[in-house]
C-alpha cells in the first residue's frame, strides 16, 4: 500500500503542484517496486490507452507482468491454530494433502511457468529490439536532417499521419 | 449589424429523459437560454429517439417546451444500413477507408429531408442555425445547407470518426465553430486547420444547485465515505477501468469505502467489489446532485469528453475531481479550477485517492474551488454573453 508523505496547506492549493509531487513520490515508488502486485497488472489491463503511446508505462507494465508471470508453488507453512493432538492431526492431514495435491500439479505447473516464461521473455525481446530500432531510426533521420540542413534543402514540417 | 433575434437549433434527436447523448442536452439547455434572454428559438429535430435504428417514434409537427418550439420531423427511410455500418465497423477499427466510402457512410447515416426543406424555406427568418454533434448526417448535410448562417457545436473528441477527410468539408463550409473547451478547439486546430478566427470556446451554462452533503448518506445509511461516477457506464466513459482501479484499491488499502454509480449501463464489479458498490441506476436530477455532493470524490475516469457535465454539477456540489490524466478536457477542467487532480495509472490514482479521503481540508478546499470555478465561468449569464458575443464577431 501508498502512503504520500506530504503536507499540503488548504489555503491556496495549487493542483498541479500536488499532482507533480503525487508522480514524483509514485515514481520513486513504482522505481523501489512498491507497485510490483499482479493485482495492480491485473487493473491495468482496462488501461490500455496508457499502452498507446507511453513507453514508459509499457517498461512498467512488462515489469509487472515479468514479476507475476510465475505461478507460486513453493511450499508454504501450514498453521496449527487449534494446538493440542486434534490440531496436530489437521496439520498432518492438510500437508498429506497439500502433498498429493503438488505431486499430482507439479508438471503441469512447471509447464505452464515455463510457458509463461517464454512469453514474457518473448515480449520482453520485441520490446527491446523495436526500442533498438526505433532509436537506429530516430538517430538515421538526425544524420538526414543535418545532411538535408547543410546542403540548404528546407525540411518540410511533419505531417500528421494519423489516419 | 444588428444582434440576432432568431435561432434554430438543429441535432438529431430532442433530449426530453435523460438517455439521449450530452451533446443533445448542450444544444437544448443553450436553446432554452436563448428563449430567457428573449430570443425566438426553433429546435429543429428528427422523430427518432433511438441512435442505433432511427425508427420514427414521436409524431412529426411541432411542439413548446419551456418556450422554444420543437420542429420534429421524420427521419428518411431510404438508409442503406448495410453500407453504413460495414463501413461504419472498418473505420471503428481504425482501418483506412476511401473518400467515396467515407462519403457512402456519412450519406447513409441519420438524414431528415423534411428538415433540410424547412431551413431552405426558412433562409430569410433564422439569423443563425446553431447544429451538432459533429459525426451525425443530419449535422454534416443540415450544416451546409446553409453554411453563411451556420455555427457548428461539433462536440469533437479525438476519436477515428475525427480524422475522416469528410469532417474537413463540414469544420471548412460552417460560418463558425463553437467549441465546449479550448483543449477541443486545440484538436480542431490540429485536424483540420480551422482558422482560428472563426472559433470560438462556448461552453455550456450550468444550473446552480445546493444539496445537504448529509443527506444522501443518512438516507443509505452509510457510515464511511464513498466516491461517485455519474453517466453511461460503458467502455469508452472508462468505467470498466474504474471498476477494476477501484477493486485494487480496496484489497490493497483495505480502506472502507463505498462506490456509488448512477447512469444507465452495467457495472459487473467483481465479486470482491460488488459489496462495496451502490447501483443508483438512472436516478432524478434531484437525487442525483444529493448523491453528487455526499460523495469524497467524484471520479471521472473517460478520455473522451468534450465538456464533462457531470464533473462541473459535482464541483457545483462542492465535491473534487478526480480524472483520467489522458482526457485533456477533464484535466484542464480540473487544472483551471484547481478542483481536481488527474491520474495516468493504477498506482497514482491509489496515491491521488488516498490523498483525497485521507485529507478533509483538502477536500473542502477543493469543493469550494470548483463550485466558485463553475459559478463564475459557466452561470448561463457568462455562457449567453460568450453566446452572442461570437454569433456577433464572427462574420
Amino acid at each position: 500500500m501508498s502512503e504520500t508523505n506530504l503536507d499540503i496547506q488548504a489555503e491556496g492549493i495549487d493542483v498541479n503542484a500536488i499532482v507533480q509531487e503525487i508522480q514524483d513520490a509514485v515514481a520513486e515508488k513504482t522505481a523501489s517496486g512498491e507497485y510490483n502486485d499482479a493485482l495492480i497488472t491485473q487493473a491495468e489491463r482496462s488501461n490500455l490507452f496508457n499502452m498507446k503511446d507511453d513507453a514508459e508505462f509499457l517498461d512498467y507494465y512488462l515489469s509487472c507482468i515479468t514479476r507475476s508471470s510465475q505461478v507460486d508453488i513453493r511450499a508454504f507453512e501450514i498453521p496449527d491454530p487449534k494446538g493440542g493432538p486434534a490440531g496436530k492431526a489437521m496439520k498432518k492431514l492438510k500437508q498429506s494433502i497439500w502433498g498429493v495435491l503438488k505431486f499430482y500439479t507439479y508438471r503441469m505447473w512447471t509447464q505452464q511457468n515455463q510457458i509463461n516464461s517464454l512469453i514474457v521473455n518473448g515480449l520482453n525481446i520485441v520490446r527491446n529490439k523495436l526500442g533498438e530500432q526505433q532509436h537506429e531510426q530516430e538517430k538515421r533521420i538526425t544524420q538526414l536532417e543535418a545532411a538535408l540542413n547543410k546542403a540548404g534543402i528546407e525540411i518540410p514540417p511533419e505531417e500528421d499521419t494519423h489516419e | 449589424m444588428s444582434e440576432a433575434q432568431h435561432f434554430a437549433i438543429m441535432a438529431p434527436r430532442y433530449p426530453d429523459g435523460g438517455a439521449i447523448g450530452g451533446a443533445e442536452t448542450l444544444l437544448k439547455n443553450l436553446a432554452e437560454h436563448l428563449v430567457r434572454m428573449g430570443k425566438t428559438v426553433h429546435f429543429l429535430t428528427t422523430c427518432a429517439k433511438d441512435h442505433h435504428s432511427w425508427e420514427n417514434t414521436v409524431e412529426p409537427g411541432i411542439e413548446t417546451i419551456n418556450g422554444v418550439e420543437i420542429h420534429y420531423f421524420e427521419v428518411d427511410g431510404n438508409r442503406d444500413l448495410e453500407t453504413f455500418l460495414r463501413v461504419q465497423d472498418r473505420i471503428s477499427i481504425g482501418e483506412k477507408i476511401s473518400r467515396e466510402d467515407e462519403l457512402g457512410w456519412i450519406n447513409n447515416s441519420v438524414h431528415s429531408t423534411p428538415l433540410y426543406e424547412h431551413l431552405k424555406s426558412n433562409e430569410d427568418f433564422y439569423d443563425a442555425i446553431l447544429t451538432g454533434p459533429y459525426l451525425f448526417g443530419i449535422t454534416w448535410k443540415g450544416a451546409q445547407i446553409l453554411p453563411h448562417k451556420t455555427f457548428l457545436v461539433p462536440c469533437l473528441h479525438d476519436e477515428v470518426f475525427a480524422y475522416l477527410s469528410i469532417m474537413n468539408d463540414l469544420f471548412d463550409a460552417v460560418k463558425g465553430i463553437l467549441f465546449n473547451a479550448e483543449p477541443e478547439l486545440h484538436l480542431a486546430v490540429k485536424l483540420y486547420g480551422i482558422d482560428p478566427g472563426k472559433a470560438r470556446v462556448v461552453g455550456m451554462g450550468m444550473d446552480d444547485f445546493d444539496s445537504d452533503k448529509e443527506s444522501f448518506s443518512k438516507r443509505h445509511k452509510l457510515s464511511c465515505p464513498y466516491i461517485i461516477y455519474s453517466g453511461r457506464r460503458e467502455g469508452l466513459k472508462g468505467t470498466p477501468l474504474l471498476v477494476s482501479y477501484l477493486n485494487t484499491f480496496i484489497q490493497r488499502t483495505g480502506k472502507e469505502l463505498k462506490a456509488v454509480f448512477t447512469g444507465s449501463g452495467d457495472i459487473n464489479p467483481p465479486p470482491e467489489l460488488a459489496p462495496h458498490v451502490i447501483d443508483l441506476g438512472f436516478v432524478s436530477e434531484k437525487d442525483k446532485q444529493e448523491a453528487m455532493a455526499g460523495g469524497a470524490v467524484f471520479i471521472h475516469p473517460s478520455v473522451n469528453e468534450s465538456f464533462g457535465i457531470v464533473l462541473l454539477e459535482a464541483f457545483l456540489g462542492r465535491t473534487p475531481g478526480l480524472v483520467h490524466g489522458k482526457g485533456d478536457v477533464l484535466t484542464d477542467q480540473c487544472r483551471k479550477s484547481n478542483a481536481g487532480f488527474w491520474f495516468r495509472n493504477y498506482p497514482e490514482f491509489e496515491a491521488l485517492l488516498l490523498r483525497l479521503l485521507d485529507d478533509h481540508e483538502l477536500r473542502k478546499q477543493m469543493g469550494e474551488n470548483g463550485r466558485n470555478y463553475v459559478l463564475n465561468e459557466y452561470s448561463w449569464e457568462a455562457i449567453g454573453g460568450k453566446l452572442m458575443r461570437a454569433v456577433a464577431e464572427i462574420s
